[in-house]
């Protein structure tokens, strides 16, 4: 028994401890481009991407997997995961000392890259060597800048939106556009307002945080504890003064952005929001919605950002992902993104460089139904502010809403 | 012939030696490392974000009213659904002694055990909501205006929600284990000798059935409770979020937006996996010791 217990034990040790021989791995960051297409062809690409709305869905397995297929010969193999997932995975094959990480390619947002790049997770600086990484405007600080910390290349934008509320307009023909006309709207109708204990809801007090403050750019820079403190005060004020008319009496809060549209859809609820401005359209598109649904942002202004794809450092095909992700920027997978029936995801690319003949298509793209367009939204667009408020919010609202 | 029949018999034998191998390979050694890794983390020793040994995350969540309201909730809820469905397995088993063998009701009670507990969380969430079907009926036969009348049971500050869908979950299963106990201790035939000489039916549940039963479904009720005590998608489902149960505060923590919260889940976890072990290992102590007791008497 000893014996085969010694033998179990010591073929348990060796094969922890037996690993792959490590190859030395091709510079990407210098490899001339042809060469990388070259080296991406015929593989598979792992992509791990939010895999909870079916357009986003449709948009990738139906028309930018076989594009990819067709065009580079390149399998995109998509899993489902999403921002902490992501880290979990590549904090995991970190703290096991892995080369070699099982993701090739993510879709992340500010948070997550945050996160991913105190673990040293991304690779690059690899944006700016994407041929198609021409068309955008790094400069412009909805796209550049991802919570406050310059992109640097370590992440490439692939989407741009801003919070937007959803409402119906025979319920609500007037919906509440200032804090002070939503604790009215509450007091009127008492249960029909709440917001999500998650990235969304977190979005919206800061949204609510810079309207505090009275000043746009209230919030711009590094994290500055004391300005937190301040406006955290009032917020948490506010939302403890009109919490007794949320829905549930503001003792509990939705965990997610589908149960609140499920809620709203089935009259429980008269608002739900969405990160995606143009998701109202999608979801009446999907018949979620009633067709009365439209969406509006407040006038105090809500958080635009960009969505980025990232490589992790350990990705394995880094090749084929950097082919991947130029051709997610490029004009075409933009355009076909950009179409409301399609996704609506606002484009990333900067109408100023492009091309002529792509402008124009970009011009005529059909308009949105019952979202707000964009270029009335966009006055009121404010910029992330650094992920530490985004983790000190999530923390406090739990210590001075939810146990209050 | 015979000396290789009973050298067969032998080999065929299985040995003691290779269960316990098999339990301490594949049970024992992977929760034990499992521990040791987590106990590691949380003392900062292991894990990329840490950066050396400290006491400041155990002191953090040893400090933290939320982590023993979550233990506290969590061990309330498991009780309560424990205890319950047991009371009631053994009113039934009393009361409809004779209808219990039928196949339509095995069946009956074997639906809801091949449910999964998301599954009966979402039919939960369906039936019990504010806008579920049970306060669309309600409006619909005019005993409320409109849904929002409805008392919330999901979601709800007594976890009302949780509650019903974990005794949906668990009344089966128990009610089986006591019926099959029942029967295996012919108590049946006991309450029939007690009724004649001369037990009246209270006497009866009271002497006969319910000390033996005790006796016999203790043990499992235990284990049962502990297996509860962790329950995840129904109260990620249904629940509150604060005070949360166990495992959806530990989850929480691992993966919410704040990485040096990781440390702190460990912590949970850890405290969580003691506390039951300790709950268990006294339990067991306790047991025995009856046992003994019993055998000596």
């Amino acid at each position: 028994m000893h014996k085969s217990l010694i033998i179990i034990l010591l073929g348990a040790l060796v094969a922890c401890n037996t690993q792959a021989p490590k190859s030395a791995e091709q510079d990407w960051l210098q490899t001339p481009w042809p060469a990388i297409e070259q080296a991406a062809k015929g593989s598979t690409v792992h992509l791990m991407m939010w895999q909870g709305d079916p357009l986003i869905n449709r948009y990738i397995s139906g028309w930018v997997a076989p594009e990819l297929k067709k065009r580079y010969d390149i399998q995109l193999d998509v899993a489902p995961g999403q921002g902490t997932e992501i880290v979990k995975i590549l904090l995991a094959e970190k703290d096991a000392g892995k080369q070699s990480s099982s993701i090739d390619l993510c879709w992340i947002n500010g948070e997550t890259f945050f996160q991913l790049r105190q673990i040293h997770a991304l690779f690059g600086p690899y944006a700016l060597q994407l041929p198609n990484a021409q068309y955008i405007d790094f400069e412009n600080p909805f796209i550049g800048i991802d919570f406050q910390q310059k992109v640097d290349g370590f992440e490439c934008p692939w989407g741009n939106v801003q919070l937007a509320m959803i409402y119906d307009s025979i319920r609500t023909p007037v919906p509440p556009k200032t804090l002070a006309e939503l604790e009215a709207y509450c007091k009127a109708h008492p249960g029909k307002f709440t917001l999500p204990y998650e990235f969304t809801g977190m979005t919206l007090l800061k949204s609510w945080m810079i309207a505090l403050a009275g000043d746009k750019n209230a919030l711009d820079g590094p994290f500055d504890e004391k300005k937190y403190t301040e406006l955290a005060e009032k917020l948490w004020e506010y939302i403890n003064r009109i919490k007794p008319d949320f829905w549930r009496k503001g003792a509990t809060f939705p965990e997610s952005i589908p149960s609140m549209h499920q809620m709203f859809a089935n009259g429980e609820l008269d608002f739900t929001m969405s990160n995606n401005d143009n998701e109202v359209d999608n979801k009446i598109l999907q018949k979620t919605f009633p067709g009365t649904s439209k969406s509006y942002v407040f006038t105090s202004g809500t958080i635009q950002n960009s969505h980025f794809m990232g490589i992790p450092s350990g990705a394995t095909n880094k090749a084929g992902a950097m082919v991947v992700v130029n051709f997610l920027i490029s004009p075409e997978a933009q355009f076909q993104k950009l179409q409301p029936d399609v996704w609506g995801d606002g484009t990333v690319l900067s109408m100023e460089k492009l091309p002529a003949t792509w402008r124009d298509q970009f011009d005529h793209v059909p308009q949105r139904h019952n979202a707000a367009l964009r270029k009335e939204i966009q006055p009121f667009a404010l910029k992330e502010p650094a992920p530490e408020y985004m983790i000190r919010l999530y923390r406090d609202f739990r210590k001075n809403v939810l146990e209050k | 012939m015979s000396e290789f029949v009973i050298r067969k018999a032998q080999f065929r034998r299985p040995k003691g030696h290779g269960a316990f191998v098999f339990f301490l390979c594949f049970g024992v050694i992977p929760l034990g490392a499992g521990l040791v890794y987590a106990l590691l983390y949380s003392l900062g020793i292991i894990g990329y974000l840490n950066t050396g040994f400290t006491l400041q995350n155990w002191s953090n969540a040893l400090s933290s009213k939320t982590l023993w309201s979550s233990l506290g909730l969590s061990l309330g809820i498991s009780l309560l659904v424990s205890l319950v469905s047991f009371l009631g397995a053994l009113r039934l088993i009393m009361v409809f002694q004779g209808d219990l063998n039928s196949r339509s009701f095995r069946f009956m009670l074997h639906l809801p055990l091949a449910i999964p507990p998301l599954v009966a969380a979402f039919i939960s969430f369906q039936w019990l909501g504010s806008s579920g079907m049970l306060a669309r009926l309600a409006v619909k036969l005019g005993w409320i205006q409109t849904s929002e009348q409805f008392p919330s049971l999901v979601n709800d500050p007594y976890y009302i929600g949780v509650i019903l869908t974990l005794l949906l979950l668990s009344f089966p299963f128990i009610f089986l284990y006591v019926l099959d106990q029942y029967k295996r201790a012919r108590l049946p035939d006991f309450s029939h000798l007690a009724a004649t000489l001369g037990a009246n039916p209270m006497q009866i549940r009271r002497k006969v059935v319910r000390p033996v039963l005790i006796h016999r479904v203790l043990p499992m009720m235990v284990l049962y409770t502990v297996f509860l005590f962790g329950s995840y998608e129904v109260p990620l489902l249904l629940g509150r979020q604060s005070p949360a149960m166990i495992s959806v505060l530990i989850s929480q923590k691992f993966s919410k937006y704040n990485l040096e919260d990781v440390p702190l889940a460990y912590v949970g976890a850890l405290v969580y996996a003691m506390l039951l072990l300790g709950l268990i290992g006294l339990f067991w102590r306790w047991h025995f010791r009856r046992i003994e007791n019993l055998d000596m008497l």
